[in-house]
């Protein structure tokens, strides 16, 4: 399951977008489905294949309205439709914290204020991220410089996705749903530092913890 | 074969039009042949500055137009010989011009001159993209603001867009006092955020307001402050070695700006 209490996200998995169907009642699954994709357009870029991965058994017809739904706002159901219901979204969510893979873009510049980085996996930047620039990844962002854009990490609302850099004097940090800005007193970050969700808020501590 | 040089900024107001103006006296102070284009086409100002508004027959979009051969419309500079001004438009518009026109003219008058100088429009529009479409290289040029310095970052973004890569910067504006107390971006935090390689920075001067009113550039009057740092700028486009202000690391960034622009302690 991608988030807590969320009955349909979307999810990045090694580079793969993944739909999780957390529920037992179809028509409204898709409503959510609807609205959550229409907030988001033009996030995913056009012909994303989506992997299903659902907590109740669909029926074909189900799934032709599902199809139809993605279709609409440019995505594709993708064939395998044969996931394993329940659990089968968290068992490698635990593992994949620890040396997990992933298929990352890597962008060896600096992203300058009205650039723009989407990328369904990890987004990788060899560079700062500086004002007015944003990073937007499915996954983890990792930043060999200062982050002083906005990094949107876990945008299909991954809630265990992570933005870490060199510095991070972010402009405004997101993960999954939430949203952190920058103190209005910045105080001199040290180190490597790491921006994950904890007890439900946007917290930044040190890479090696 | 001259060289093609961008001078923008994205902001307005920073200075564009008075280093274009700066810049090019400098050059031709140094024996240069240099024409400047402006190539703000429907808010002309570069005439103004350099004080040969009443001269202007013809303009650029006449010789995009064909209305006129490009020498006719060549302003010989009233004080140096070998500096001419390619004057815009007033009564048009920045469409009025393609970018592959303002090519061709980049690569006409580079075969005549040593240096050609276009004096980019504010903004990332149209006018933007006509003044960057023939240059070599950009000259960025920033003040020590936070907006300015956002602004200059776009710009260098669109740039390696265009494949123009490594432009270099001018810091315009600077004012010692308030940098040291604080109150002002100081060098190397710009540096910091741009990673660009460093032109030049010229203080604030009162000066530049009495020469644009005048029309005569700074740079010929060896009593401003200014003057001094543009022409260390133009020596440096010229591949000399001067040392950069901000490179002479000992006594931290005031120390360095006091030496060099005598500015006494206290």
């Amino acid at each position: 399951m991608a988030a807590k209490g969320e009955d349909v996200a979307f999810k990045g998995v090694n580079g793969e977008v993944q739909l999780v169907l957390n529920t037992d009642d179809f028509a409204a699954a898709l409503e959510r489905l609807a609205a959550k994709l229409a907030a988001a357009e033009e996030f995913f870029p056009r012909g994303t294949p989506v992997k299903l991965t659902s907590a109740l058994k669909l029926t074909t017809d189900e799934k032709e309205r599902l199809a139809a739904v993605l279709g609409e706002f440019g995505l594709a159901l993708a064939a395998d439709g044969a996931a394993d219901p329940g659990g089968a979204a968290e068992a490698p969510a635990a593992a994949e914290r620890e040396g997990y893979e992933i298929n990352a873009l890597v962008v060896a510049r600096t992203v300058r204020s009205g650039q723009q980085i989407v990328h369904p996996g990890s987004v990788v930047v060899i560079g700062d991220v500086n004002p007015g620039a944003r990073v937007v990844a499915g996954r983890d962002i990792i930043i060999l410089g200062s982050c002083r854009g906005v990094a949107h990490a876990g945008a299909y609302g991954d809630e265990t996705a992570t933005i870490t850099a060199n510095r991070i004097v972010a402009t405004q940090l997101r993960i999954a749903g939430l949203i952190a800005r920058a103190p209005d007193e910045p105080d001199k970050p040290s180190g490597i530092e790491t921006a994950r969700i904890r007890k439900g808020s946007v917290v930044i501590e040190p890479a090696n913890r | 074969m001259g060289e093609v040089i961008v001078i923008t900024s994205g902001k307005g107001g920073v200075g564009k039009t008075t280093t274009t103006a700066n810049l090019g006296t400098g050059f031709a102070l140094m024996g240069k042949k240099v024409v400047l284009i402006d190539a703000d086409i429907g808010l002309r100002n570069l005439d103004v500055v350099m004080g040969l508004e009443n001269r202007i027959v013809y303009d650029l979009v006449d010789v995009t137009e064909g209305n006129c051969r490009l020498k006719q419309a060549l302003i010989r500079d009233k004080r140096y010989e070998t500096l001419y001004l390619l004057p815009a438009a007033q009564t048009r518009d920045k469409n009025a011009v393609s970018p592959d026109q303002m090519q061709k003219l980049c690569k006409d008058l580079a075969q005549d001159f040593d240096y050609v100088l276009i004096d980019c429009p504010a903004g990332i529009e149209q006018g933007f993209k006509n003044a960057i479409a023939g240059a070599d290289r950009a000259v960025i040029v920033t003040t020590p603001e936070v907006s300015a310095v956002r602004d200059a970052d776009r710009i260098i973004g669109l740039l390696e867009a265009e494949g123009k890569s490594n432009p270099k910067l001018i810091v315009n504006r600077i004012r010692p006092h308030m940098v040291k107390k604080g109150d002002m971006m100081d060098i190397d935090d710009i540096i910091e955020i741009l990673a660009v390689d460093l032109l030049g920075i010229i203080p604030e001067d009162e000066y530049i307001v009495i020469s644009t009113n005048r029309g005569e550039p700074a740079v010929v009057n060896p009593a401003s402050a200014a003057s001094t740092a543009y022409k260390n700028i133009v020596r440096r486009m010229m591949g000399e070695n001067v040392p950069l202000m901000s490179m002479e690391a000992e006594s931290g960034f005031f120390g360095r700006l006091k030496k060099i622009f005598g500015f006494k302690e206290g």
